[in-house]
This record gives C-alpha cells, sequence and structure tokens, in this order.
C-alpha cells in the first residue's frame, strides 16, 4: 500500500522534470525569436543601410550582436519562416526512421555477437573479440562513404542514401550493442543459469526466458545511451546526400545565408527528439522495474 | 531398465579446478528411495560432488550414472538425467522477474510440452504441498527466505524428478526459516524420493538419512549408517568434524 503512494508521489516529480526541460526549451526559443519581430526585413534593410552610410561609427552607440541576427528566417510568425521551419522539420522521418531500424538491427545483430562472446570455447570467443575490435575502430564518417561510394564497386548492388545510412549506423553500432549485452548477460548471476538447466530449459531457452529478460533490465539505461547517439550520429549520413536533418539545415543555409539561426534551430531538433527519446527509455524503466517487483498488498 | 540399477553410481570420479584437485577418487553408489547425506568441512569438494551428477560440473576422470544413463558430454544424454534430476541450490536461484507460479511452469511448460493450465494445477498442487499456495501471484523477492527455497523446491518437483540433489539448501537461511524448509524436505524423504542432501543439519540427517557421506579435502572418508555415524565414527577427522558442528 505505500508503495502505491510512492508511485503517486512520485510522478508529479516526473512530470516537474519534464516541464522543466520543456520549458528551457520554450526558453531558449524565445530568447532566439524575440528578435525576428524587431528585425523583419525592411527594418533589417535600414539598419544595414544606416550602418553603411554612416562614417563616423563611433559617435552612435555600440550595436549588440544579438540585433544583427534574423531570426525571421525560421520564425513560426512570418511567412519565409514558417516554409523555412517546414523544410527542416521535415527531415525528422528521415532522422527518425533511419535511427530506428539501425537501431533494431543493430540490437539483433549485437546479440548474435554477444553470444558467442560468453562461450566456453576459445575460438568462439575470440570470433566475437575480432568483430567488436574491429568493427568499434572503424569511424562512422568513412565507413557511411565506404558504404555508399566503395561497396557497390565489389558488392553489384547500389543502396540509396537511406539504407546506405541504415547499414553503416546499424554496423558501427553493433559493436557497442554487443558489448553491452555481454555485460548485461555476464552481471547476471551464474546460478539463473544453471537454475534454467535444471529444469530442463536447452541453452537458448535458458537465455530467452531466464538470463535476457533480466540482461535487458539492467542495460536498458544503456540501450537508451545507444538510441540516443545513434539518432546524432545519423547526422553524418547527410554527407552523402540523405535530406534528413542536418542536410535540410545545410540545404537552407546556402540560400539563407543564416548559419546561427538554422543551426540552433537544428540543434533544438535533435534536442527535442532525445528528450523524447529519454523520456520513452524512463518510461520503460519504471514499467519494468514495477513488473519486477509487484507492488505488496 | 531394471529394478537393481542404482539411482547414482559414480566410479573412481576425478575432477580438478585448474591446478587443484578437487574430487579424488570418489565412489558412491546411491540405491533408488536412498537419502543420502553429504557433510564435510568447507572447500572439501561435496558441493561439487553433487553439481557433477547432473552436470553443472564436468569430471575429468571416471564414470557417473545416473537411472542406468552415462553422463558424458552427449547433449541428450545431459538433458535425459537433467529431467530426471532436480536441484535445489544455497541461494535458492528463483527468476526474480517472473511470478512464483511461473516460476514452477517455466520448465514444465518449455520443455515438457504442458499446457498451461495444465501446468498451473501441477504447480498448484505443489504450492499446496509446501505450504504457500497464496503466494503463488507474487514475485521472489516479496518472500522470505525459507518461503523461497520452499518455492525452489516445488520448482524443482514440479519436473517430476526421479532424484532430488540438495547443495546445502538451509545454509543461506535466518535459523527461524530453516525449519520450515527441513520440514518439506522430511515429507519428501518419507514419500520415498531419492535424495541426496549437502547440509551441515545434523538434527535432519539423524532422521532422514540412510547413509551418512563424510568427505574432506576431495576425498570420501568415511560412510556409515547415520547411527554408527554419529555414535562411532571410525575416522579421526570425522571424529573431530562431528565434535566441531555437534559442540555448539
Amino acid at each position: 500500500m505505500t508503495q502505491v503512494m510512492n508511485q503517486f508521489q512520485k510522478m508529479p516529480y516526473v512530470l516537474l522534470r519534464m516541464l522543466g526541460l520543456a520549458a528551457l526549451v520554450v526558453a531558449l526559443l524565445l530568447f532566439g525569436l524575440s528578435g525576428a519581430e524587431a528585425n523583419d526585413p525592411g527594418s533589417n534593410l535600414e539598419v544595414v543601410v544606416e550602418v553603411v552610410s554612416d562614417s563616423d561609427a563611433e559617435a552612435k552607440p555600440k550595436k549588440s550582436r544579438f540585433e544583427n541576427l534574423k531570426w525571421y528566417v525560421v520564425s513560426p510568425f512570418t511567412e519565409q519562416g514558417r516554409t523555412n521551419l517546414k523544410f527542416l522539420i521535415d527531415g525528422t522521418w528521415s532522422t527518425l526512421l533511419m535511427s530506428v531500424l539501425a537501431l533494431i538491427i543493430s540490437i539483433f545483430v549485437g546479440l548474435l555477437i554477444a553470444i558467442p562472446g560468453i562461450a566456453k570455447s576459445k575460438p568462439l570467443r575470440s570470433s566475437n573479440v575480432v568483430y567488436v575490435e574491429i568493427v568499434r575502430s572503424i569511424p562512422l564518417l568513412p565507413l557511411i562513404l565506404w558504404v555508399y561510394y566503395g561497396l557497390p564497386e565489389i558488392a553489384g548492388i547500389q543502396f540509396d542514401y537511406f539504407w546506405a545510412g541504415v547499414f553503416a549506423l546499424a554496423l558501427s553500432d553493433s559493436a557497442f550493442e554487443a558489448e553491452i549485452f555481454r555485460a548485461g548477460i555476464q552481471s547476471i548471476p551464474r546460478g539463473q543459469a544453471e537454475a534454467g538447466r535444471t529444469v530442463g530449459l536447452t541453452y537458448f531457452q535458458t537465455m530467452r526466458y531466464v538470463v535476457l529478460p533480466q540482461a535487458v533490465r539492467r542495460i536498458l539505461p544503456a540501450l537508451g545511451n545507444q538510441f540516443a547517439y545513434m539518432v546524432k550520429m545519423s547526422a553524418l549520413v547527410s554527407v552523402i546526400g540523405l535530406q534528413e536533418l542536418t542536410r535540410r539545415a545545410n540545404e537552407l543555409i546556402v540560400t539563407e545565408y543564416r548559419a546561427l539561426e538554422i543551426y540552433t534551430v537544428l540543434i533544438l531538433e535533435y534536442l527535442v527528439i532525445i528528450l523524447i527519446i529519454g523520456q520513452g527509455v524512463r518510461w520503460l524503466e519504471r514499467k519494468l522495474s514495477e513488473e519486477n517487483e509487484v507492488v505488496r498488498k | 531398465m531394471s529394478k537393481s540399477v542404482a539411482a547414482i553410481e559414480m566410479i573412481d570420479v576425478n575432477k580438478w579446478f585448474g591446478d587443484f584437485h578437487v574430487l579424488k577418487d570418489i565412489n558412491l553408489n546411491i540405491g533408488r528411495g536412498e537419502r543420502v547425506v553429504i557433510c564435510g568441512p568447507s572447500g572439501s569438494g561435496k558441493s561439487t560432488a553433487v553439481r557433477c551428477i547432473n552436470r553443472l560440473e564436468t569430471h575429468e576422470k571416471g564414470t557417473i550414472h545416473v537411472d542406468g544413463m552415462q553422463l558424458s558430454n552427449n547433449r541428450k544424454a545431459i538433458a535425459a538425467i537433467r529431467n530426471e534430476v532436480g536441484m535445489v541450490f544455497q541461494q535458492f536461484n528463483l527468476f526474480p522477474h517472473l511470478t512464483v507460479l511461473e516460476n514452477l511452469t517455466l520448465g514444465p511448460i518449455k520443455s515438457r510440452g504442458l499446457t498451461k493450465p495444465d501446468a498451473d494445477d501441477r504447480a498448484m498442487a505443489l504450492l499446496e504441498r509446501v505450504r504457500i499456495p497464496e503466494q503463488a501471484d507474487k514475485k521472489p523477492g516479496q518472500l522470505s527466505g525459507g518461503q523461497q527455497q520452499r518455492v525452489a523446491i516445488a520448482r524443482s518437483l514440479c519436473m517430476e524428478p526421479k532424484i532430488m540433489l540438495f547443495d546445502e539448501p538451509t545454509s543461506a537461511l535466518d535459523p527461524e526459516m530453516i525449519s520450515e524448509v527441513l520440514e518439506v524436505m522430511l515429507e519428501l524423504a518419507e514419500d520415498g524420493m531419492t535424495m541426496v542432501v549437502v547440509t551441515h543439519e545434523m538434527g535432519f540427517a539423524r532422521k532422514a538419512a540412510d547413509t551418512m557421506v563424510f568427505m574432506d579435502e576431495g576425498k570420501i572418508v568415511e560412510t556409515g549408517d547415520p547411527k554408527t555415524f554419529f555414535e562411532a565414527p571410525r575416522t579421526e577427522r570425522c571424529k573431530q568434524f562431528l565434535d566441531q558442528i555437534l559442540s555448539h
């Protein structure tokens, strides 16, 4: 009963924390956009003319650097800003879909690589070590380029931007996932697997029903980390031309010439995505741990 | 398999952990329905000997037959033997992410192919038998040590084994919880289960054991029926040990 109460007492705290983060984002945006109205296209032109025409700059009070920012290019209050924002935000889908697919593949591959890593047989363990050491030492950017420009030459298949990105991200991340899984599995006391074997389960059944469910609960924070990391690293796929968030920002800067404003929005986009992922993982963690220690009646 | 085949037969079993010779020429013949209690100082190899019986440890030399089947690296033989042998651990080793009921039914459903209702029925009957049916839907972490160990016993029994191994089943328990576990074990003994029990509970040994085995430094030093074992141990080492644990 008291634990039920605790759950309720904790809830507002979680909400508060989320609200706090949301408020921070909004504050940053408002701080940035505050110049939007003042610096509408017309008045901005005047400023430029003034500065140019005024030969005696020192007589005038110094202008704040912020006043030179042209937030209207990404302001939701101007027509141009709205069009630009829509263009930027439309990359979310590519970024997210690519990251999620890469995550699913890399978790699956990582698990397959982790299992020989805990085997008794030395050759199996070595295969795990070789894979992990090689794959995690390949920098992601060259790997993306290699997959997109290099792989078609030997494999005879040309990935499009999207699948080249997914493939490179998944491959690169799988080594990290493998190590996370290995650590998680090894953290489960050996008696658990032994008990599984003594009630007649096979090795794989023991893994599936006894060891992995417990290991996954423990490695959930690390998996959440990898997911956030993956979303951020997916920005590198912009170099081969996929119109995800970063690529779109770069393209917009080419036409608007405003790096700070657009990159700020870009960073906020990643911030929002990763905040949502973070809360999702925390929610999952709570749900699983509640399941683990059911409330005592 | 004829009745005459021993439940467990260990012949000249030897095992090493690296350079450490844990088991030295272990010979043990356990008949069907026989209750054997193994005692001895820690590090004497008693747990290892028991764990060899269901292949949680491998032996390097000698042969072990369980229910007429020889233990080798043959996976089928190992699986068949594990199907006949239940095991209760010192640390209970219940599955913390499953409910008590699921702990019992996991093995029967996944390895014996029982349907869930059948497995549930069998599990509930066993929970009645160990007197904790009301805990069926709780997680192991919410139970006391004594209750957890009784669940562990029920979990083993749910596989309907012919032989039960107990590896220091009461050593991790608070003193007041030891008796509830021993009671369940005594009932099991009365029902004619073949049992191999590693324990320091000499009261239980006196009541339940057909045969006492005393191990020291990887060897079986003395075997005998409980009466002569406790009253007139033949070896000096065994006498010393009994004096130690019975003195308080």
